[in-house]
Formats: C-alpha cells, sequence, structure tokens
C-alpha cells in the first residue's frame, strides 16, 4: 500500500509493531551467531550472555501480543493490514522459538567443555548456522518490503539446511560408533545440529507469512523437507 | 450440560451447511473477486435479483455506472462504499423507489426473478410489497403499535378478518424480536417506543406483507450499539425466509451481518464477492484502500 491511512496514528501503531518485529528478529539472528560462536570457541562467558539475553527475546514477544491484540481491538483492520499484524503476531512466536534454540545451544556450551568436542562437526555446524542467519535475514527484509518472491526463495533455502542436518547426523552417528568415548559429546552435538535446523524450520514459518501477507492465501507449493535424518541408519 | 451440547451440535451443523451453501456459490458467482475457495461444480445458486449493466442519472448527472450485480436469495448483501459512491441509488432502485424522483433516469435491467421490475406493466404497489423497505431513521406511522404492523397487511388483503390480522401482527412483531417488549401496549403510540424499539417495527411492518426481498439503508445509523447488535441478530435470522439488502457505513457492520459484500466507488461497482473474502483479502486495490482506512 502506498497511501497512508487517513488516521495516521494507526499507521504510527503499525510501524512500532513491524519494528518490534524486527528488533526481535535482529536480536534472535545474533543470538544464534553468538550461540555457534560461544560452543566453537569454548566462550563460557559469551554462553552466558546468549542466555540472559534471551529473557529480552521473550519480553519482545509479550510486547508484540499486547501491540498486536490492542489494534484489533481499537482499529479493527481489515485486509493487508490485518494479514500484516497477524503475520506479526505469528511471526514473533517462531522468533521467540528461534531465541530458545539458541540459548539451548547456548547452554551445552558449558558440557561441552568437559568433553572432547568432534572439531570435525564444528564447521558443518559453522555453515548450518551461517545459512540459517541469512534466511533469518532476508526473510525479516521480505516481511517488511511485503516480497512474495523473496519469501519463496527463503523456503527453498531450507533445504539445504536440512540436507547439512543430515549429513551431521550421519557424521556424529560415525564417530560415536568410531570410539564410545564421544558418545556424551557427540549425544550433545546431535541436539545442538537439530537446534539449528528446527532453527530454518522457523524461518520457513515466517516466510509462509510473508507470502499470505503479500498474497491473502497461504502458499500452496510443497513445502520440500530434504531432512532425511529420520530415516538414517550407520552400520 | 445437555442443552450446551446441543446448542453446539446445532451451531456446527449451520456451519457446516452454510459453509457448503458458500462452496456452491462460488461456483456460479459473477464477483470480480477471486474467492480463495475451489468448489465443485453445482447449480444450488439461486439469484433472487439480477441487475445489468443499471445506470442511473440525476438531471444530467451519472449516478451509477453498468452496475451488474446479482442478489443471491436468502443471504445478506451488503452495499459499501464511501458517501456519494451510488450505494442508496442502486438500493432504491431495486424497488423503484427512485421513480419518486422527478429527475431521476434509471436504464438497465433490473429483474424480481424473471421479471423486469421496470416494464410498464409492473405494478408498483404490487412490486414493493414484494420488496419490502427499511429506512435510516425509524419512521412508524403515528398510529397504534398494533395499527403499524396490521395497517399494510390490511390494504392488501392478505387478512380475511380481525383474527388472522391479529395472527399476523403477532407474528410479525415476533419476528422482529419484538413482541415480547410491546404484548401488553399494542395499543401504545408506535411513536413511544425508544429508536431500537421502533426500528424494530419497522421491520415487523415490513415482514407483515410477505415480501420476498427486504431493503435496509443504513437501518442502524441512529441506533445505539445494543440497539444495533438486536438488529443484526435480527438481520441473521431474517435471511432464512428472505433475501436482504443493506446499506451500511459501517464496514464492521456489513463484516458481521453479511454473506456477500459490494463496493462501490464513484458510481461505480469496484468489487463484489464473498464478504471473509473482500474483508481479509480484496482484490481490488481500491476496495483494500477503503476498507483498510485510506480513502474515504
Amino acid at each position: 500500500m502506498t497511501h497512508e491511512h487517513i488516521v495516521q496514528a494507526f499507521d504510527d501503531e503499525l510501524d512500532d509493531l513491524i519494528a518490534k518485529v524486527l528488533e526481535m528478529g535482529n536480536r534472535a539472528q545474533k543470538q544464534l551467531n553468538e550461540s555457534i560462536t560461544s560452543l566453537l570457541e569454548q566462550d563460557l562467558d559469551l554462553a552466558q550472555k546468549v542466555i540472559s539475553d534471551d529473557r529480552t527475546i521473550d519480553q519482545l514477544e509479550l510486547e508484540v501480543a499486547t501491540a498486536a491484540t490492542e489494534i484489533f481491538a481499537l482499529r479493527q483492520p481489515m485486509a493487508a493490514d490485518l494479514r500484516s499484524i497477524v503475520a506479526a503476531f505469528k511471526i514473533s512466536s517462531d522468533l521467540e522459538r528461534i531465541g530458545d534454540h539458541a540459548k539451548n545451544i547456548a547452554k551445552r556450551t558449558a558440557t561441552m567443555k568437559q568433553v572432547p568436542l568432534v572439531a570435525e562437526v564444528g564447521s558443518n555446524l559453522r555453515h548450518a548456522s551461517k545459512l540459517v542467519e541469512i534466511m533469518i535475514e532476508d526473510v525479516l527484509q521480505a516481511f517488511v518490503r511485503r516480497d512474495a518472491e523473496a519469501a519463496i526463495k527463503v523456503l527453498r533455502a531450507d533445504q539445504e539446511v536440512d540436507q547439512l542436518y543430515t549429513s551431521m547426523f550421519r557424521e556424529i552417528l560415525t564417530y560415536m560408533m568410531e570410539d564410545p568415548r564421544y558418545i556424551t559429546a557427540s549425544t550433545h552435538l546431535l541436539f545442538i545440529a537439530k537446534n539449528i535446523e528446527r532453527m530454518g524450520d522457523h524461518a520457513t514459518n515466517i516466510a509462509e507469512q510473508v507470502y499470505y501477507v503479500k498474497m491473502g492465501h497461504y502458499f500452496e507449493g510443497e513445502r520440500e523437507n530434504a531432512d532425511q535424518a529420520a530415516t538414517v541408519i550407520v552400520e | 450440560m445437555n442443552s450446551y451440547v446441543d446448542v453446539k451440535t446445532a451451531e456446527q451443523a449451520e456451519k457446516e451447511s452454510r459453509v457448503k451453501m458458500d462452496m456452491r456459490k462460488n461456483v456460479e458467482a459473477p464477483t470480480k473477486s477471486a474467492s480463495g475457495t475451489e468448489a465443485s461444480a453445482d447449480d444450488a445458486v439461486v439469484y433472487k435479483m439480477k441487475t445489468s449493466d443499471v445506470c442511473v442519472s440525476y438531471g444530467g448527472n451519472l449516478a451509477l455506472k453498468n452496475v451488474n450485480l446479482n442478489i443471491r436469495e436468502n443471504r445478506v448483501t451488503a452495499l459499501i462504499g464511501p458517501s456519494g459512491c451510488g450505494k442508496t441509488t442502486y438500493l432504491r432502485c431495486l424497488n423503484r423507489m427512485n421513480d419518486l424522483i422527478p429527475t431521476c433516469k434509471v436504464e438497465g435491467s433490473i429483474k424480481l426473478g424473471e421479471h423486469d421490475i421496470y416494464d410498464r406493466n409492473v405494478d408498483v404497489e404490487v412490486l414493493r410489497r414484494r420488496i419490502g423497505m427499511v429506512f435510516q431513521k425509524p419512521n412508524p406511522f403515528p398510529k397504534t403499535i398494533y395499527e403499524n404492523v396490521a395497517y399494510g397487511a390490511r390494504i392488501h388483503g392478505l387478512a380475511k378478518g380481525k383474527d388472522e390480522l391479529d395472527a399476523i401482527v403477532k407474528k410479525s412483531l415476533r419476528r422482529a424480536g419484538l413482541y415480547d417488549e410491546v404484548e401488553h401496549r399494542l395499543d401504545a403510540p408506535g411513536t413511544s417506543l425508544s429508536g431500537g424499539q421502533q426500528q424494530r417495527l419497522c421491520i415487523a411492518r415490513a415482514i407483515a406483507i410477505e415480501p420476498e426481498v427486504i431493503l435496509m439503508d443504513e437501518p442502524c445509523s441512529a441506533l445505539d450499539p445494543i440497539a444495533t447488535a438486536k438488529i443484526e441478530e435480527l438481520i441473521y435470522e431474517l435471511k432464512e425466509r428472505y433475501t436482504i439488502v443493506i446499506v451500511t457505513h459501517s464496514m464492521q457492520q456489513a463484516a458481521r451481518v453479511s454473506d456477500y459484500t459490494a463496493y462501490f466507488h464513484l458510481g461505480e461497482l469496484v468489487e463484489e464477492g464473498e464478504t471473509n473474502h473482500i474483508f481479509t483479502a480484496p482484490q481490488n486495490s481500491k476496495t483494500e484502500a477503503y476498507i483498510t482506512g485510506r480513502i474515504g
């Protein structure tokens, strides 16, 4: 929509809502980056920071929910406005979950310090987390621009994350089989890899919301799932 | 507990049947608005009124331009749009109320069933019996509550005697949701009622002569929210028996009461479609701008 509302206060409220969602997104992205860094560099201080910063994201989610509820009650939004607010509401909950997964990774940093880290998996973890960071950034940009094409690209990008997860899963299982001393560390790594894969799924959920905001209906294309970990057997 | 379960079941059944009906409506709907629902072919959709290429001018001024809109039977169709968009003009064409304005010229075709209502053989009084109207401000006759409702039935010869007339008055007041409030004072003047009651009295008066279509021109604009809610509840009940077309300035009201919504702008029908689609994902940017409060 190029025109502004007759009631300008409505525009201000919508802008504030979107700004809050973006702030959540930026923080979630940063949390992901720092959680992986804390893990790979065994930086316990950074891990602790990630854990405590998660509260800010939780708080922002409540603020988005409150603001959206107030707009529903006071402005009775319609059409694209309505879709944007519903989307902001749902996106905030996906971002909050991304924050939780980052916190979960950070919590494992302390444990991983006590057991041997399987160094080879590290580069794959870093690569997957970078991909998810880019997905989060791109999907938030798409939300601001109401860009359905960009949202579809994010949906497609998740396949690479899924494939990486499957290969990490296989790799970690192999380490476990080779040397039982790696089992503790490897189990934690499996969870960490899964955390990243789930974050990618949340980014695709957001992409579906962006598509809905722009198009007025949900994305009907097949949501490709390249996560084959559920069927992996290493012998 | 039992009654709760019963109500819920009935509601679900109602909802399911409405969904089915709506799916059917999609098929032949001449709507410009793409509906999001895929529907299978079904010829159950019934149009109570069909209007094609309707143009209306006052003097030399064109107030409506080539409006093509079909009104579905036993459904509520809301006409929305900014002031001067032609929605009231269109409504008034549907029972030839515009005949009363000397400079008004109506062109195109407006059919009730298969018959053109502007045909020279049409008796306008009979037409207005079949297509009743409720106005913006409640306008009861300066007579008793009873007489307000009985009047139309009597002049149209719908009752053979006092008992039949009593029955019609009672039934109409009940259908208009007013009977319980006035049963002990049917001899009181209609004007002694509150605004909301007066409007329901006017609706009772309109349905006493068993119309097929009820036109409502901003029926709640002079009412408080509680009286408005009662009228809206009434509209929901009335559509079982009647086809309703309502002009409203309140988009929220259109969203609440109607099954279909038509958006008018500068004398043109911009978009028409199922109400839930019009208010969540309209296809036309003008509709979008209006319902989101970007143009007035």
